[in-house]
C-alpha cells in the first residue's frame, strides 16, 4: 500500500524501513534538507521537502492517493495536526500520529478521527509485562 | 467571565492585560519563566508557567470552571491541539485560536475549534484599508459560500460612469447591492445610471470579483 510519513525522526525512518522491506510504497516528507542525507542511497523511500501541516506539501507527497499516514515528527503537536489535516482535507483511510504524552495520546484516540501511538508506553507495558505478578 | 489564555507572547500578553482591565478573571499559561515573570510584574500574578497543551497543567490552571480559553501562541499546532483538549478533556463551552496560516481556518473550524482569528487577515485587511490609492476593499470575505463584499469607487472615465446598471450586465453571480451617490445610499434598479465618484457595494462570487472589478472600475 502507499504510505506518507511526515518526519525523519527514528521512529519515522525506522517504520519507513519496515514499511518498505514489506513491500509497501513509502513518501517521507521532512523540512530539513539535511535530514535527508541521513538516508542510504538505496533508501527506496521518495523524498519531499517542506512542512508537514502544509496541505499542499502534503498534497506532493500524494496524501491524497495514499491508504496511510503517520505523523513522525519530534514534536506531538505537530503530529496531532497533521494526522488530523490528512484526515479533513483528503480524507485518507488511516491516519496515525506519534505521541509522547500518554494523557494526549488517549484524549486524541478518544474523538476518533485518528488512532495515537505512544512510544513511551507501550516500552513501559512491555517492560511491565515480563515483570513476575507482585 | 473566566479566561484562560495559552501563550504569553505579545498577542497573549496585550490580551490578557485588555481582559484584565474590563475587570474578568483572566489566567495565561506560558512556558517561559522570564516572560511569565514579566507579565506577572505588570499584571498581578495573573500567569502560571506550563503547557497549554499539557493536561495535568490545564488542570492545574482550573480550565473546567473556564468560560473560554483563547490560544493566542504563534504557533497554529499549538493553538489547535490546546483548543481541542480543552473542549474534549475539560468541556470548556467556546475556544479560540489565533491561527497564523489563513489558510488553517477552515481546517480549524471542522476540527471543532469554536472561533479563528487571522493576524495575517487581519493585518492584510486593515493594510488595505490604508492604502489610499485602491480603490477596491475587501468588506467581508464570505470564505464558506465563495462570496465577498466589496466597495469600488468609480474613478473619472471609469467604464461604468454615465452608465445604467442594465448596461454595465455584470455578471449573473454578482449584484450591486448599494450605490452612494454624494453620501447618500441608494438601492439600485436596472435604470440606476452609475455616475463618477459613486461609491458601489457590490456582493459577488470570488470567480467573478476580477471581472466585477474590470467592468465598474475598469482596473
Amino acid at each position: 500500500m502507499k504510505i506518507v510519513i511526515l518526519g525523519l525522526s527514528r521512529f519515522g525512518m525506522q517504520f519507513a524501513a519496515l514499511a518498505l522491506a514489506s513491500g509497501h510504497q513509502v513518501a517521507l516528507i521532512d523540512r530539513n534538507p539535511a535530514a535527508f542525507n541521513k538516508l542510504p542511497d538505496s533508501f527506496g523511500a521518495t523524498p519531499v521537502l517542506g512542512s508537514g501541516i502544509d496541505e499542499d506539501v502534503m498534497r506532493k507527497a500524494g496524501v491524497d492517493r495514499a491508504d496511510l499516514f503517520v505523523a513522525a515528527t519530534d514534536s506531538d503537536n505537530t503530529n496531532l495536526m497533521a494526522a488530523q489535516v490528512a484526515k479533513v482535507v483528503f480524507n485518507i483511510k488511516r491516519s496515525i500520529a506519534r505521541v509522547h504524552d500518554q494523557n494526549n495520546a488517549d484524549t486524541f484516540n478518544a474523538l476518533g478521527m485518528i488512532e495515537t501511538i505512544c512510544p513511551t508506553y507501550s516500552a513501559a507495558r512491555a517492560l511491565e509485562q515480563t515483570l513476575p505478578k507482585g | 467571565m473566566y479566561a484562560v489564555i495559552v501563550g504569553g507572547g505579545k498577542v497573549g500578553y496585550y490580551l490578557s492585560k485588555a481582559l484584565v482591565y474590563e475587570g474578568h478573571e483572566v489566567l495565561v499559561l506560558e512556558q517561559e519563566g522570564n516572560r511569565a515573570k514579566v507579565i506577572n510584574e505588570e499584571l498581578g500574578s495573573v500567569t502560571m508557567r506550563g503547557d497549554g497543551c499539557d493536561i495535568l497543567t490545564l488542570e492545574k490552571a482550573g480550565v473546567a470552571r473556564a468560560d473560554v480559553v483563547i490560544a493566542a501562541t504563534g504557533d497554529d499546532e499549538i493553538n489547535l491541539v490546546a483548543c481541542q483538549i480543552a473542549k474534549a478533556r475539560f468541556k470548556v463551552p467556546r475556544t479560540i485560536a489565533r491561527i497564523n496560516n489563513p489558510k488553517n481556518e477552515a481546517i480549524f473550524k471542522k476540527l471543532g475549534v469554536d472561533a479563528t482569528v487571522s493576524t495575517t487577515d487581519a493585518i492584510l485587511t486593515r493594510m488595505q484599508e490604508e492604502l489610499p490609492s485602491e480603490s477596491l476593499v475587501h468588506l467581508s470575505s464570505l470564505r464558506g459560500v465563495g462570496a465577498e463584499v466589496i466597495e469600488l469607487t468609480v474613478g473619472p472615465g471609469a467604464p461604468a460612469a454615465g452608465r445604467t446598471l442594465k448596461e454595465i450586465q455584470l455578471p449573473d453571480d454578482a449584484i450591486v447591492a448599494m450605490v452612494i451617490h454624494q453620501g447618500e445610499g441608494i438601492v439600485p434598479g436596472g435604470s440606476t445610471v452609475i455616475e463618477a465618484d459613486d461609491e458601489l457595494v457590490v456582493v459577488t462570487a470570488l470567480r467573478s470579483e476580477e471581472r466585477v472589478r474590470k467592468l465598474i472600475s475598469g482596473s
